[in-house]
């Protein structure tokens, strides 16, 4: 892999962004593992009536942000840019996926503790990988740095209800699913970028 | 808007609309989509039931947020009942939502609305070209797997991540081992077997999609022997050694084995009884012969020793009167049993139709006064027959027909005896055995005689001195074919000073007994 070298005026320090993003990429592509499984779990067991009612993606509090949608999009992106939507992206869910960990023991739902222990694994990689994007966008210019806000406004409470929380849990859930696989696709086209001369290839 | 009004005029009319003969299309209905890169996708639909009139389909369309309803781009790149969205088209974590309108001459249906994330039905097609080879290492034999992606694009990672997975059973299993290679296109399994046929399968996932289907299954044999066949063939060609020793050393000596498994019957032979004093001819000899040494030999030698003779002649020269010879006999002692039975070798003896043209058999016409002391069958032919009566009491069989024939027991009188092979003996006189006179019976039935008893046999008239047995001539009867049937005929080396009676040839007829039956040995 191509080393870049970054000189400041005393030091030249030798940046392997490429292995940076390869372990980022790797843990997004965890995270969104993660996310796929339970997103495919509770949707298994929610009713019609669930389905029907349940908001849909466009209401998702990420929804605002504007992201690369298709292969050539995210290939004319600059790398800045798609880092900077990735770690926004991130930010946006490290309190509602405390939420979701919170209320996993009051879902009603007959796998409750597996989802929990999925979600607190969630919750680590989320973290880990906030930590690992912040010290690689460090190096790769100002651009990366800038962090849209996404905020949250589901509160703590998913509902009264058994069918509200459910079906919030669900709602909740397909929109993490549809952002980490945001990240990850965006993370790994950055790796791809990065590792080739050739980057259309990708 | 326009497309909503569209819709909505098109659901009028259908309304709106009678059928005689033939009537709307039925609803169609949207099965799903598929997107097997990342980048395009198609969805599916099945059309209600037909109207009796040309029906077509439209697939309209739009994305969540927008209110722009788009006609699909592309009925045919999917097939038939298809819409093909390519790249330009599709796009990713945006829901749209689909409709089929089915439409003919009476009217239209609608199916239902199908909304998707084209991110949700992303699954790619098997992985290509599944090739197992084996391979060697270190003498054992892997088996290398290899597969090319579903894809087009060669980068391993980028917009879009492959990952696969095979599975590998023996042949005749029906279990499965699931391996993971995440983005590697190839595996190496070490746990195989040799002479055992691998079933290979793979499939392929993109970004943790669902899985697509398991590829075209690969399978392979795995050639060589396993250590069990190794050690089977090594043990095979151990044991097969002393084998073909065995089998050679049988072959070199066969002779020897034949002599020890097939052995010769030995002719008839008394214990006791020197043949090779006999043959001399000098009085004393014989005496001493006959009577003397009648310690029994062991059944070692008497297995070696082969033969004992008497020779025949057809002349009727002299005739022994019974008494004297029975005495003599009786003082005997019994020697061991001889081998009787139809197998033993025939005592057969050459019938000539005067006695003068077959040389072979000793004609000596020597008188009773001769220097020659006759051949005293008497005392032979009397331990002959006791043995041979011991014998056949002991072997429950009647005494078979290869010799010289004696009155035998009642009992033990075999139709076979009366046939017309034998000359009986009417008594012995003195030395010489008296024969009885024979008329010439018939033939016999040639089914009741044993093959070997055939009309190789002549008759005997008497007997005349120590070695001559005189033939009857007799009538040849109808089945007396083959008199001259394989003769062996061996003449001993006489020893020096043996006596050779003048006139005719006093030759010793075979090497101890006239057979016409080949020798086994």
């Amino acid at each position: 892999l191509p080393q870049r070298l970054l000189c400041s005026a005393l030091m030249c320090k030798a940046v392997d962004i490429p292995d940076l993003l390869d372990r980022a990429s790797q843990r997004s592509d965890k995270l969104h593992s993660l996310s796929n499984m339970l997103a495919l779990e509770l949707e298994s067991d929610l009713p019609a009536i669930g389905r029907v009612t349940m908001p849909r993606p466009a209401m998702c509090h990420t929804s605002s942000l504007l992201t690369p949608n298709d292969k050539e999009q995210a290939l004319q992106v600059s790398e800045s840019t798609l880092m900077s939507l990735a770690r926004s992206l991130l930010k946006a869910w490290q309190y509602p996926v405390g939420v979701l960990s919170n209320s996993a023991n009051l879902l009603p739902h007959q796998s409750k503790a597996s989802i929990s222990n999925k979600l607190q694994e969630l919750q680590e990689h989320s973290r880990n990988l906030e930590d690992g994007l912040d010290v690689l966008s460090g190096k790769m210019g100002p651009t990366a740095q800038i962090l849209s806000t996404l905020p949250y406004r589901g509160g703590s409470d998913l509902g009264q209800d058994k069918m509200s929380k459910l079906i919030n849990f669900n709602f909740l859930l397909s929109c993490l699913r549809r952002d980490s696989h945001k990240i990850d696709s965006f993370l790994k086209v950055l790796r791809c970028r990065a590792a080739n001369m050739q980057p259309n290839l990708c | 808007m326009r497309g909503a009004l569209v819709l909505g005029v098109l659901l009028l009319l259908s309304a709106a609309v009678w059928c005689h003969d033939a009537s709307p299309p039925g609803k169609p209905a949207l099965i799903g989509c598929r997107s097997p890169d990342k980048e395009t996708f198609t969805c599916w639909w099945t059309p209600g039931s037909p109207g009796g009139l040309p029906t077509v389909h439209r697939l309209y369309y739009h994305r969540a947020e927008s209110k722009d309803v788009r006609e699909c781009p592309d009925y045919t790149s999917g097939g038939s009942n298809s819409c093909y969205f390519d790249k330009s088209q599709t796009t990713l974590w945006v829901e749209y939502e689909l409709t089929v309108v089915a439409t003919n001459a009476l009217g239209n249906a609608t199916s239902n609305t199908l909304r998707i994330d084209v991110m949700n039905v992303v699954r790619p097609y098997p992985p290509k070209n599944v090739v197992l080879q084996v391979k060697q290492s270190n003498d054992n034999p892997y088996l290398f797997i290899g597969w090319q992606s579903p894809l087009n694009k060669t980068k391993t990672y980028g917009w879009v991540t492959i990952k696969y997975q095979l599975r590998v059973r023996p042949e005749k299993s029906k279990e499965w081992k699931i391996y993971d290679t995440d983005l590697q296109r190839n595996f190496s399994l070490h746990t195989v077997d040799p002479k055992v046929t691998y079933e290979v399968e793979v499939r392929c996932a993109l970004d943790h999609s669902t899985w697509s289907e398991w590829s075209t299954t690969a399978s392979i044999k795995i050639p060589g022997s396993s250590q069990k066949d190794r050690l089977l063939w090594v043990l095979m060609l151990v044991s097969l050694i002393p084998l073909l020793t065995a089998v050679c050393a049988l072959v070199v000596k066969r002779n020897s084995v034949k002599q020890c498994l097939l052995p010769p019957v030995p002719g008839p032979k008394i214990i006791g009884v020197d043949p090779r004093l006999l043959k001399s001819g000098r009085a004393e000899d014989v005496v001493s012969a006959l009577f003397g040494n009648q310690k029994l030999a062991n059944m070692k030698a008497r297995t070696e020793e082969t033969e004992e003779f008497i020779s025949v002649s057809d002349s009727r020269d002299w005739l022994l009167p019974d008494e004297r010879l029975s005495e003599k006999v009786r003082s005997l002692i019994i020697p061991n049993s001889f081998v009787f039975g139809a197998k033993t070798q025939s005592f057969e003896l050459e019938k000539a139709a005067d006695g003068k043209e077959n040389p072979v058999l000793d004609r000596s016409s020597s008188r009773p006064g001769d220097g020659r002391t006759p051949l005293s069958p008497a005392p032979e032919l009397q331990s002959l027959r006791a043995s041979k009566d011991a014998a056949s009491r002991s072997a429950g069989q009647c005494p078979a027909h290869s010799y010289v024939d004696i009155p035998t027991p009642e009992d033990c009188r075999t139709p076979e005896a009366t046939s017309d092979d034998y000359s009986r003996v009417k008594g012995v006189h003195g030395e010489d055995v008296l024969l009885e006179e024979e008329r010439v019976p018939p033939c016999p039935d040639a089914q009741i005689q044993p093959a070997n008893v055939a009309s190789d046999y002549s008759r005997v008239a008497e007997v005349n001195s120590d070695t001559t047995v005189l033939l009857q001539n007799l009538p040849v009867c109808k089945e007396r074919q083959h008199h001259d049937a394989g003769w062996t005929v061996g003449k001993k080396p006489e020893p020096p000073g043996t006596e050779v009676s003048t006139g005719s040839s006093t030759q010793l007829v075979g090497s101890g007994y006239v057979d016409s039956v080949p020798n086994f040995c």
